[in-house]
């Protein structure tokens, strides 16, 4: 999907999301943003396979939707190929990301939104392709306490995928306390910044990871970061 | 954070004046004063009529500026594009409190919404707090201040209420009323030009009288600052709120109503639980919770005893409980070993306790008292007080009423039932945990004459109508005892 930008409001491609949020305290996953399929396929090395490529700019809003995401790939054949594919379908695409794969089913959804009443609230919830069919999500409204940040996840239907999950380890409640803790901070410090959707984030290990990023902010937010 | 915004003298004022009193029993003005009268409000009261002469009785004044004194408060029922007037004879007057019952504000569009911000900001460089515009009036039952458009008189009690909607409080009144329940306040807060919902409920939270704060929101107009009122008042009170427009339909009758634009429902939903405020559906779960937090202790945990004289009573019970995060923990060897030697060998032998339908003399008050003294349940629900008694009406009127083995039966039933009711009253102090009553006996109207639901209604004990009501009463209250804890 393609956005004109609002008079008012600015999208960030989601490198410079990830690059801002990544300052605020946001665990985000690793990634190198690229030009050229050398450059691509030296950093998909360095990251180790199997990687994730994507086509990277402000304009696509659903990437996935546009067919600008590669999963899995395994090796450098793989990478080229994946190169030659977004090419293919955006000829003017402004860069590439490539990034570790993180693996786990488990994907949830968390962000910044905003209400009339409230201002900017945090949003978690069940991520992924199931976020829009089932919308098992909560709120927070900032400033709020790591307990509250905990209860709230708790309230959801998807609370169980926080614990053990078929196999897979419990959600570590310090990093997603912590992820939860930053985002209502950037709700409550930065008026500026009017939309955040990181989905997925998977958790690993004692981590959990922003694999995708998406920023809305204002034109002053946007001339701030420029100068 | 400010400081609460001193209400006292709109609560607690020792003179009123209400301008646009009037002898005209179809102007609100009338009305509101006959109201005020019948009240019994012991301070001074001046009516203002710009035709003068006597209003209901009492010399009537031309303006603001004619009174003997500043009244502590001024109740204005005048055309909205006189009430600028009316304000600045107030503010010349050095008056500290006025409240607006006149509509056509912010309510009716621009420009009367001008005006109202205008009134508003007027109001606050002058230091005079302005309560409404288009709101039904207040009532302080300490101050025997009844000063509404409804005429409704409750007794004093530790209930206060404040709605966004004059008729929806005035529901919450009239139900209280006729349980026979006391209120503490109530104010119809209108469109909140300047005094908000957020201030109502910090002067409550500071109000000593106010046990239980129930609000009625349709729209909230700083969401931060509710939120904000609401941490500071619930670790020392509980605040029920009911929301009204959640819904497009409901949203744009509310509109309409008090000018609400809408937040997300589901935000909403969200930041009431994350500061503990406790959401209910509708207005008669609304009156169920507060009562019981006016009048029974809070509950130390979730584990819930539940005593049955039918089997089916006792499985909605257990579904509502279990799906409100109520948990009913299994009866142990020894309370098993107790119930068996009196109850009948068919008895459930289960947490539902059914009595299957024994009349045994004082077997229900005996497992009342055991399970009430268990220390693995932290609440009680009592399902079926007064059903015996509802039957007694078929006796009365059965030409076998005669039969001497009848009659008996009758009795036992109602001296069954009362001694029921007593013991519950009785358990609630010694014990401290809650008992929550439910009983089908209150469906209908015929209740009005069932003495062990009257008994329980005297002593501030609540009976509800189904199993379910009890079980989601209950669950309230835990979940606020979780808030006040910390």
């Amino acid at each position: 999907m393609e956005i004109t930008n609002h008079i008012s409001h600015i999208a960030l491609d989601e490198y410079q999301a990830k690059s801002f949020l990544k300052t605020r305290g946001i665990d985000v996953v690793e990634e190198y943003y690229v030009h050229t399929a050398d450059e691509l396929s030296r950093a998909a090395k360095d990251l180790g396979y199997p990687v994730v490529v994507k086509g990277c700019s402000a304009r696509i809003l659903h990437k996935s939707d546009a067919g600008l995401v590669i999963v899995d790939i395994r090796d450098e054949k793989e990478v080229r190929q994946a190169y030659e594919r977004i090419q293919r379908i955006d000829q003017g695409i402004e860069g590439i990301l490539v990034q570790r794969m993180i693996p786990g089913r488990r994907e949830f959804l968390a962000g910044i939104a905003q209400d009339p009443a409230f201002g900017s609230c945090v949003v978690f919830g069940l991520g992924g392709v199931l976020t829009e069919a089932l919308r098992d999500i909560t709120y927070l409204i900032p400033p709020f306490t790591e307990e509250e940040a905990w209860r709230q996840c708790q309230s959801l239907s998807c609370t169980r995928l926080l614990g053990s999950f078929r196999g897979d380890p419990p959600v570590s409640q310090k990093a997603l306390t912590r992820l939860l803790l930053a985002l209502g901070d950037l709700a409550h410090r930065c008026p500026d910044i009017l939309e955040v959707d990181l989905n997925p984030v998977k958790p690993l290990g004692d981590r959990i990871i922003a694999v995708d990023a998406l920023l809305i902010v204002t034109k002053e937010f946007d001339a701030r970061c420029r100068q | 954070m400010s400081p609460v915004k001193d209400l006292s003298l709109l609560f607690y004022p020792k003179s009123i004046c209400l301008v646009g009193a009037s002898n005209n029993p179809t102007k609100w003005g009338c009305n509101v004063l006959h109201n005020l009268l019948m009240g019994g409000f012991e301070g001074t009261i001046y009516p203002i009529n710009h035709k003068a002469g006597d209003v209901l009785g009492m010399k009537a004044y031309p303006s603001v500026l004619d009174l003997p004194e500043t009244p502590d408060l001024a109740m204005i029922c005048v055309p909205s594009d006189t009430v600028p007037q009316v304000i600045e004879d107030l503010i010349t007057r050095n008056a500290k409190v006025a409240f607006i019952i006149s509509s056509g504000f912010s309510e009716a569009g621009e420009p009367q919404s001008r005006m109202e911000r205008d009134l508003a900001s007027r109001a606050e460089q002058s230091g005079l707090i302005l309560a409404g515009p288009n709101g039904q009036g207040l009532v302080c039952t300490g101050s025997k201040l009844y000063c509404l458009m409804a005429g409704v008189y409750n007794e004093e009690g530790p209930i206060s209420i404040v709605s966004q909607s004059g008729n929806v409080g005035g529901t919450l009144m009239f139900n209280a009323y006729h349980h026979g329940f006391g209120i503490n306040k109530f104010v119809s807060s209108g469109n909140e030009a300047s005094v908000k919902l957020h201030d109502y409920i910090r002067y409550f939270g500071t109000d000593p009288t106010t046990r239980v704060i129930l609000v009625y929101v349709e729209n909230l107009k700083d969401g931060q600052a509710f939120l904000e009122a609401c941490r500071e008042v619930i670790p020392r009170k509980p605040i029920v709120l009911l929301r009204g427009g959640k819904t497009k339909e409901g949203a744009s009758a509310a509109k309409s109503h008090t000018g609400a634009m809408a937040t997300s429902t589901e935000i909403f939903d969200a930041a009431c639980k994350q500061v503990g405020v406790l959401q209910v559906e509708d207005l008669n779960q609304m009156f169920q919770v507060a009562t019981a937090l006016a009048y029974q202790p809070l509950p130390t945990g979730n584990r819930l005893g539940i005593m049955t004289l039918g089997g089916g009573w006792g499985v909605l019970a257990s579904d509502a409980a279990s799906q409100c995060g109520l948990v009913l923990p299994k009866l142990s060897d020894q309370i098993l070993r107790e119930f068996s030697s009196f109850l009948p060998t068919f008895w459930s032998r289960n947490n539902p306790v059914d009595l299957v339908a024994t009349r045994q003399p004082g077997s229900m008050t005996k497992v009342l008292e055991i399970l009430a003294r268990w220390d693995d349940v932290d609440a009680l629900l009592m399902l079926g007080v007064g059903y015996g008694t509802r039957g007694l009406h078929m006796t009365q009127q059965s030409p076998f009423r005669d039969n001497p083995m009848m009659k008996m039966v009758a009795d036992f039933v109602l001296q069954e039932d009362m001694s029921c009711a007593e013991t519950i009253v009785r358990l609630i102090r010694e014990v401290h945990k809650p008992i929550l009553v439910c009983s089908d006996a209150v469906l209908g109207s015929r209740n009005i004459d069932n003495a062990p639901i009257l008994h329980l209604e005297r002593q501030n004990i609540l009976v509800h109508p189904t199993p379910g009501d009890g079980a989601k009463t209950l669950s309230a209250m835990w979940q606020y005892a979780q808030f006040q804890q910390r």
